[in-house]
């Protein structure tokens, strides 16, 4: 059952990740090329508010009361608040664990963390403390929800992170953000993902799809055999092994606990939708061809 | 059926892909404000665009295509070179930059957005009153003004209000970089309580001034406190300027 897992699985998601950090990362230098007189015209000029699906969630209230944007929120957040909605309702947050920018920079700072505290990293919030911190960002959600709605201007720019990464460079960049986007950054030596776990408001949304998206991580408990890799694997600390399904609000779809990454188990954790698990035979038939490289054994 | 890593790999950038590309076939993907401005909407000048619309974001050649007034006349008036313009040319100059290269050239007055609204609408003969006290006008408008044939009047109004401008090799050419460009949301520490063209109506109310009494010194119930008061306020054909000073002086009593 063991063997070597396919290089290709290993780098789908740093690839997908790359991607998007540098389609983001050279559009923002492009709108500030732009605006200085130089620039491609091949490529996208728009701002990062443009491209943030999170100012189409925070210019809802404004858009059904007023049926204006606030300030800098253009019709492209809303089409990309809808497009990463139905990613969610589809398969969980899957934005995070794939597009967003900002938590592959944590993720990649990450790595350097785990260099250097090995097995420790990822373990120095006491669980409690943990636990109670993860709704934070739920609080976060609801204050810039209100207050957006309230003062009708972007009251997040101010301390949003995100924005700052991709705005070092600009005159915009409230000094704010750009402490929030350092501790961040240094705290992601330590803790996996903080801002996500912890601040991110539009973690909030997607996180809620976790209870409901069609497709979820399930675990079948009868081919387990409990070594726990899962968990070791997972960024957010959810414990896989405990779980049948897991619902857990802050899983970010990365499927790093799946058979295809951690679990040395063929077909035991899986992205599935609902129902039981399928034997092997009835599933050998629906997979597709482009799933050839499927992992088969231990990292 | 499971999704393997590798059908995600697929499916997330072809997802963005197809939602993006989809609205762009039915031209609804907009990065960008329209640069279209409101118009009047009462009075005789009901159906022309007004100038009290102009933001940050226009380039001269918006204003040049909204409301005729000339790229080489503006960049005239405001002491623009093809140098200061730098590589995008005078027609792609962006009317934000003024607050930064022309920023603390008078200690009371400002050349930024709200004096090219009011050039552009002196220059067409159009009722505006600037929205702020300190709105000034670079001291290079004043014959271009009078060259288009403005009023006497309103030309000693304009001169009321001139900035100096310093030797135009000693402006800086770069632009967007250094100090702030005024696109900031003003809800940093540092904010300062000066009702201005962008000022909400939730903004008065968190500087400690009541609906109640925004009510009595408008007349009326104000907006939703997310509007912008003069956006607001156009819109129900009444001058920002006119109910300014009054507002300003609730924000101030609060202080
Ligand atoms: S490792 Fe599994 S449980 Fe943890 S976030 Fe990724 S997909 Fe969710």
């Amino acid at each position: 059952m063991a063997k070597a897992k396919s290089k290709s699985i290993r780098f789908a998601r740093l690839g997908v990740q790359i991607l998007f950090f540098v389609l983001i990362a050279a559009i923002s230098v492009n709108h500030t090329l732009v605006e200085n007189g130089g620039g491609f015209q091949w490529l996208s000029t728009a701002s990062l508010h443009a491209l943030c699906p999170f100012g189409g969630v925070v210019s809802i209230w404004q858009v059904a009361t007023q049926a204006t944007f606030v300030k800098k929120i253009h019709e492209s957040s809303f089409i990309l608040m809808w497009i990463g909605l139905v990613l969610a309702l589809l398969v969980g947050p899957a934005f995070c664990g794939w597009a967003c920018p900002l938590g592959s920079a944590q993720e990649w700072f990450g790595k350097l963390g785990r260099k250097l505290f090995g097995k420790k990293y990822n373990t120095f919030v006491p669980g409690k403390l943990d636990k109670a911190l993860r709704y934070l960002r739920y609080l976060v959600l609801a204050m810039v929800v209100w207050n957006t709605a309230r003062l009708g201007t972007l009251v997040f720019e101010t301390y949003d992170p995100y924005f700052a990464l991709f705005n070092l460079w600009s005159a915009e960049l409230a000094w704010q953000a750009a402490a929030i986007l350092a501790a961040t950054l240094v705290l992601s030596l330590l803790v996996e993902r903080p801002f996500c776990k912890y601040m991110c408001p539009y973690g909030a949304v997607q996180g809620v799809f976790n209870l409901f998206s069609v497709f979820r991580i399930r675990r079948v408990a009868k081919t387990c055999i409990d070594c726990k890799a899962c968990d070791r694997a997972c960024p957010m600390n959810i414990e896989v092994s405990k779980a049948g399904v897991v619902r857990d609000h802050q899983c970010i779809t990365c499927m790093e606990c799946t058979s295809e990454r951690a679990c040395p188990v063929k077909d035991t954790v899986d992205l599935v939708p609902p129902g039981p698990a399928k034997p092997k035979a009835a599933l050998a038939a629906l997979v597709l061809p482009i799933s050839g490289a499927e992992g088969k054994g231990r990292k | 059926m499971k999704i393997r890593i590798v059908h995600l790999a697929v499916a997330v950038p072809a997802i963005f892909v197809i939602g993006i590309g989809a609205s762009m076939a039915f031209n609804a993907w907009n990065t960008e404000s329209s640069k279209e401005p409101a118009k009047y909407t009462s009075g005789a000048f009901a159906g022309v665009a007004n100038p009290a619309d102009i933001r940050g974001s226009y380039s001269f050649a918006d204003i040049e295509k909204a409301f005729g007034v000339p790229v080489e006349t503006l960049a005239r008036a405001f002491g623009v070179t093809a140098e200061i313009a730098g590589a995008s040319g005078l027609a792609a100059y962006q009317v934000k930059n003024f607050e930064a290269i022309y920023e603390g050239l008078s200690e009371t007055l400002e050349v930024g957005t709200d004096s090219v609204r009011w050039f552009v609408a002196l220059y067409k003969g159009l009722p505006y009153e600037p929205a702020e006290e300190g709105t000034g006008l670079p001291n290079t408008a004043i014959p271009v003004l009078r060259e288009a044939g403005l009023a006497a009047d309103l030309l000693d109004k304009a001169r009321a209000k001139v900035v100096e401008l310093p030797g135009l090799a000693n402006l800086p050419a770069a632009v967007g970089t250094g100090e702030a460009a005024g696109t900031g949301t003003g809800t940093g520490g540092a904010e300062t309580r000066t009702i201005v063209g962008k000022t909400t109506f939730g903004q008065i109310e968190d500087w400690g001034v009541s609906r109640a009494k925004m009510a009595e010194a408008l007349g009326m119930e104000p907006g939703p406190s997310n509007a912008v008061v003069r956006d607001w306020l156009a819109e129900k054909g009444l001058e920002f300027s006119e109910y300014k000073t009054e507002l300003q002086a609730l924000v101030d009593a609060a202080k």
